[in-house]
Order: structure tokens, then sequence, then C-alpha cells
């Protein structure tokens, strides 16, 4: 008996190896887990890419019928560079590109402040465009502008956006003591009463931004974020997720704001190829402000 | 066993090898106080931008006064400092409309292009735990 026993081979799993797998196991779970709580926000990602592909492919189409891109923004006045009725932003003059005609159809656009009231009402006329928004960015479709700070361009409810044009690698901004305004000399796309043709942007439209990412803050009172009517440029003097910013550590303040998004580590930048990059927050600034001119005639590397 | 052995060392490999390597920079936070002329700087943008190349750090002046902490401060090394004047807005902006707020902003203080455009100031920032303390002197 005790022979044929010990000829038998053993059958089942020694206690080692038994351990042995159930590490395996564990270690294959810590490394599965965190990958699976990451996608939600990769997922998020990837539909933002995806609005400013759209933003991007709208652009295009309005400069292949209009034959330039369209005006970055236009506050009248100060030192903007001309007088008259204030105008809408880019993000206005590209809706019939995004199928939102009926939106653009629908707009007065005459009188001296074309936002309010003869566009605006608490029904929402400019109501909030699917495209403009990042799905990551916790804050709710509408701006809140309670206390009435610059209510006669974005008031309370109106249509917010991510999307902001790039205007200049110093300043979107002059001051000539009689109020800031978009500057209408700026060295990037769309900036204010700006009308660049492709054959303006000399650096290249695949070494060229076009549109980037910006952000609001959760703040109930003042005003709290950006909306795709009225000014919607900025400069990017500051680098990404800089100063003015919530996700930048900072508190959010409507004009000296940069680009930023609420993914981690930098934001989405469209160029005037029509593609869509994800740039670092710590991109070298050089790079970026040549990223940003039009007919810099920069050397640019690897981005 | 040789197999399950190898297993492990396969795992042990994957697990040591998947970690990320980051493109930031070391930071450090620095402050101090800017003058111009003798008298504190009431409003301003301060901005470290490293020399040869890397991303711009950058900071308010508020009376006088700056703190980067942003991103965890400036990234060490030298840096060409660059401080430019900035429309100063009330303190507060509760109910006011566009033209209101417009009245009561200070225009930006004019400081010379020396120490903006044509920066001729340089600050090193050492590694280390505390605040850096620099402070910057302009002259028109």
């Amino acid at each position: 008996m005790l022979f044929i026993n010990s000829e038998k081979k053993p059958r089942g799993f020694t206690l080692i190896e038994l351990l042995v797998v159930i590490a395996i196991i564990a270690i294959l779970i810590a490394l599965l887990l965190p990958a699976v709580q990451q996608a939600r926000e990769a997922a998020r990602r990837s539909s933002c890419k995806n609005n400013f592909k759209q933003v991007a492919l709208a652009l295009h189409n309005y400069h292949d019928t209009h034959r330039a891109f369209p005006i970055g923004a236009a506050i009248s006045g100060g030192c903007s560079g001309y007088s008259g009725s204030h105008m809408f932003s880019w993000g206005v003059h590209v809706l019939p590109y995004m199928d939102q005609a009926n939106v653009y159809n629908n707009l007065n656009f005459s009188g001296s402040t074309p936002f309010v009231p003869a566009n605006f009402t608490s029904s929402g006329a400019l109501a909030p465009v699917q495209p403009y928004l990042c799905p990551s960015n916790p804050q709710p479709d509408t701006i809140v502008n309670k206390a009435g700070a610059f209510a006669g361009a974005l008031p309370n409810g109106m249509g917010r956006t991510d999307i902001g044009g790039v205007a200049d690698s110093v300043s979107w901004k002059c001051n000539s003591g009689s109020g800031v305004r978009p500057t209408s000399v700026g060295n990037g796309v769309l900036f204010a009463i700006s009308s660049v043709k492709m054959r303006d942007i000399i650096d290249g439209t695949s070494n060229t931004l076009l549109v980037g990412e910006i952000t609001g803050s959760l703040s109930q009172t003042g005003l709290n974020g950006n909306s795709y009517t009225g000014y919607d440029v900025f400069d990017t003097s500051s680098g990404i997720n800089s100063i003015d910013t919530v996700p930048g550590g900072g508190t959010f303040a409507f004009r000296p704001q940069g680009f930023s998004s609420y993914h981690v580590g930098g934001c989405h930048f469209t160029l005037c190829d029509g593609s869509v990059r994800f740039l670092s927050e710590n991109i070298d600034q050089g790079t970026l402000s040549a990223l940003t001119t039009r007919a810099g005639g920069e050397v640019i590397g690897d981005f | 066993m040789p197999g399950i052995r190898l297993i492990f060392w396969g795992v042990l490999i994957l697990t040591v090898g998947s970690g990320g390597v980051s493109d930031a920079p070391d930071r450090r936070v620095v402050k101090g106080s800017v003058t111009l002329n003798g008298k504190p700087l009431e409003g301003a943008v301060i901005r470290f931008r490293p020399l040869p190349e890397g991303p711009i750090a950058a900071g308010k002046v508020i009376n006088g006064m700056y703190e980067i902490t942003n991103k965890g401060g400036v990234p060490l090394g030298k840096h060409r400092v660059e401080i430019k004047g900035t429309p100063i807005l009330p303190d507060d902006l509760e109910g006011k409309s566009l033209g209101e707020i417009d009245a009561a902003t200070k225009p930006a203080i004019p400081i010379p292009e020396k120490y903006h455009s044509k920066s001729e100031l340089e600050a090193t920032v050492e590694a280390g735990k505390q605040p850096l303390i620099v402070d910057f002197v302009l002259k028109e």
C-alpha cells in the first residue's frame, strides 16, 4: 500500500502555490483598479477632443464660405480700434456651420448691444451649444452672473463656453483709461475685429493655434465663466493653467485669465489645420509663444 | 515550479516598470516685494521665464507684494523676470455694470520696457523648502 501511494503523483496544489497565485491576482487587481477609475476621465477627455474637432471644422467651413476666419471679438469704444455697436464673438458667427443655423437665424444683429435685450430673454435665445461645453468641467451649462457685473454683455443664464480664441502671445486686451477692450492688434488668429485669412498664417497652419480650452469657477456670485457670445479671446502670456484660473490653483478672474482645463496636466488646443492637440501645462513658454503667433517666423521643435 | 517562478518575476518587473515619468520640473515658492521709484507697485503681473527655455511661472503684484504658488511655484534654475503693469480693477465688482467697472478701473501703471519686453532682470531659484524671497527695485 505504502509503495503504491508514493508512486502516485500528488494531485492538487500546495499551500505555497496557492499563495503565489493569490498574490499574482492581487497585484493584477491593484494594477487594474486605478486604470478603471481613470477610464471615465479618459472618456470625457476624448469627448472634449471631439468637441474641439467639431469647432475646428465649423471654423474651416466658415473660412471656405467667407474667405476668412470670423472676427474674434468686438467690444467697441475705448482702445478697441473701432467705434459703433458691439458685435458678437466668433462663437456666434460659426453657429450655422455646426448645425445651429436655427439659433443663428433668429438673432437680431441690429442695435448698439446685440447681446441684450434684443437677443436674450430668460427663455434663452442664446442657449448653451453642446460642442462648446467640456464634459470634464463641473460648471452648469449657463454662466452665473448674479451681481450684474458685465451684465450688459454677459447676462446671468447665457450659454457658457469652454473654448476661447487664441488672440495674442502677449495680451488680448488693451486699456486706454476708458475701459478694458479686446485689442485689434493681435499676433494670433482670432482677436478684436480680426479677419485673418489662411494665407496670412505664414508660420504654417499646423504650427499656429486657433482655439484653446478655458474654464470658469463654481462660484454662485459675481461672474463665474465665459460665454461664446462676447469677448471669448485670450492670450498665452502666462502659460497654461496659470494664475486667475481654478485649475491653476487660483481664483477665477474674468479678464486676466488664460487657457486652462479641468483635465489633469494641460488643456486642448485646435491648430489652424484643424488638428486637436493636448498641450502640457509645463510646455516651454518659447514654444507656446511661437505656436500662438501666425507670422512670427519661429522654428518650432516637437511639442 | 519553474513556471510559477517565471510568472512571479514577470509580475514583479511589470509592477516596477509601470511607474510613470512626469514632465513636471522641480519648483519652489517665490515671494517678495516690488517697488517702482521707491514706492510699492500697486498692480502688475510678474513672470519668471526660465533661461534658456522652460515653462513660465506667473504671479500677481498687489500693493507692492507678490507670491508665486501656482503649480507649486517657480521651476528651479535661472530666470528672466518680466514685470508688467496691469489694469487695476476695483476691489468690489458686485452689482456693477460693465460701464461702471470700466469707470472704476485704474489704467495700467507704465513700467519701462527694460523690465518686461526687453527685460534685464534676472533671478536664480535654488532648491529649498522655505519660500525664496526675491525683492525687485525698479527705477524709471
